[in-house]
């Protein structure tokens, strides 16, 4: 492993995340040690983390259940070979994003959105706001339609891209624990970041600054 | 639906536009559901014992991955190697290239002996070409009737460097022999030269 990988390791985790991770692994333990019921625990923490991360890779609801389903039950098959050598949390999100990989390139000729209902918060209700002065649909249509070109924007990122926009501005993944998870160095991480930025700039500019 | 005019509404910076992808959540039903579903699969994945084979090509999966660096590099080895030896062998002249040239020079008609006529049974190094032209029993070399229980008796010439055979029947055909060495036995000619040998 190349140095920056290595540092970019070393310096992964705060030390709520540290905590947060040794408390994965005394769960894991307790799996391998025979207490299944223990996974039901981890399920609960990560089960919304894991299906938002794979929804907005795919754009697909059924598509995302199916996927996080598949994350944990491969991950409760493979975790008496979990040795510890990174945290569980990552662990877990390279097996979610293999699975959306797979999944993506088996049927890249056959994809469609199939989209969450908006859950209307503050900040997005604010954004809402702003964006609906001036426009001539009305509220409802104005978030279906934003909806709709912010996924299809995503989507047309490459899977690396669209991966490192997700984890960090949706997931809100620090770039060394993106980094831990895609296995590649934080200015890779940065880099693609930037990028992907660009892009999403340049094909929702009707909406931006 | 009527396009709206996106260029008099205030505009948001993009960051506050991603975030909206936040909000996209599954109702709190969904979850009930889901760890239903997860629940079962969960108990179907303990009790299903994967067939020998699936396990065998995880296994062998497994290990492909991890030997790809060692066999992509001894690949590559490999591959070195043979290019290597390629230029060294295309900078020598071969027997063949050889034989071509000078066939060519003499303008002769060339009939190439057939794979199965020729057999060497010397070491490869010095290369020498050697030419069969003209044939005729009593030049350079005395022939040799070598036989085995199991072959019939078949005729043998020893060749040490490049010769010339002339035929006193049909001084027309000549005979190439590619890529012979010195020393080579040049097997079965009766079979493509005239009896007289």
């Amino acid at each position: 492993m190349s140095l920056s990988k290595t540092l970019g390791k070393v310096l992964t985790l705060s030390p709520e995340r540290q905590e947060e991770a040794d408390a994965d692994l005394r769960l894991v333990r307790q799996i391998q040690a025979g207490e299944v019921a223990a996974f039901d625990t981890l399920v609960q923490k990560y089960r919304e983390r894991i299906y938002g991360v794979v929804y907005n890779l795919t754009s697909n609801r059924e598509d995302a259940a199916d996927l996080t389903q598949d994350t944990f039950i491969k991950a409760f098959q493979g975790v008496a070979r979990f040795q510890g050598s990174s945290s569980f949390f990552s662990w877990l999100y390279r097996i979610a994003l293999n699975a959306t990989l797979s999944h993506l390139r088996r049927h890249k000729l056959r994809r469609f959105f199939s989209l969450e209902k908006m859950v209307e918060e503050d900040h997005s209700a604010e954004v809402i706001q702003t964006l609906s002065v001036g426009a001539d649909s009305d509220k409802e249509a104005l978030v279906k339609e934003l909806q709709e070109k912010l996924n299809e924007a995503f989507q047309k990122l490459s899977f690396k891209h669209r991966t490192v926009v997700t984890l960090f501005e949706v997931d809100q993944l620090s770039h060394q624990e993106i980094a831990e998870i895609m296995n590649c160095s934080v200015g890779t991480v940065r880099s693609r970041l930037h990028y992907a930025k660009q892009q999403l700039q340049s094909y929702l500019q009707d909406y931006i600054k | 639906m009527a396009e709206p005019t996106h260029h008099s509404r205030p505009k948001v910076t993009l960051e506050q536009l991603i975030q909206l992808k936040r909000t996209e959540r599954p109702p709190a039903e969904f979850w009930t559901d889901f760890d239903r579903e997860l629940h079962r699969r969960q108990l179907v994945a303990l009790v299903t014992i994967e067939p020998w084979y699936r396990r065998a090509g995880s296994l062998l999966a497994a290990t492909a991955r991890r030997m790809a660096p060692i066999g992509a590099s001894a690949a590559a080895l490999a591959l070195a190697v043979f290019a290597m030896l390629r230029v060294d062998s295309t900078d020598r002249p071969t027997g063949e290239s050889v034989a071509a040239t000078t066939v060519a020079d003499a303008e002769a008609r060339f009939i190439e002996l057939p794979e199965e006529a020729i057999s060497v049974s010397a070491p490869p190094a010095p290369q020498v070409a050697v030419i069969v032209e003209e044939f005729s029993g009593d030049v350079h070399t005395a022939p040799l009737e070598v036989g085995t229980g199991a072959m019939p008796a078949r005729r043998f010439v020893t060749v040490s460097a490049p010769v010339t055979f002339s035929s006193g029947d049909d001084s027309s055909a000549i005979y190439a022999a590619k890529a012979l060495t010195a020393g080579a036995v040049l097997r079965s000619l009766a079979a493509a030269a005239p009896e007289s040998l």
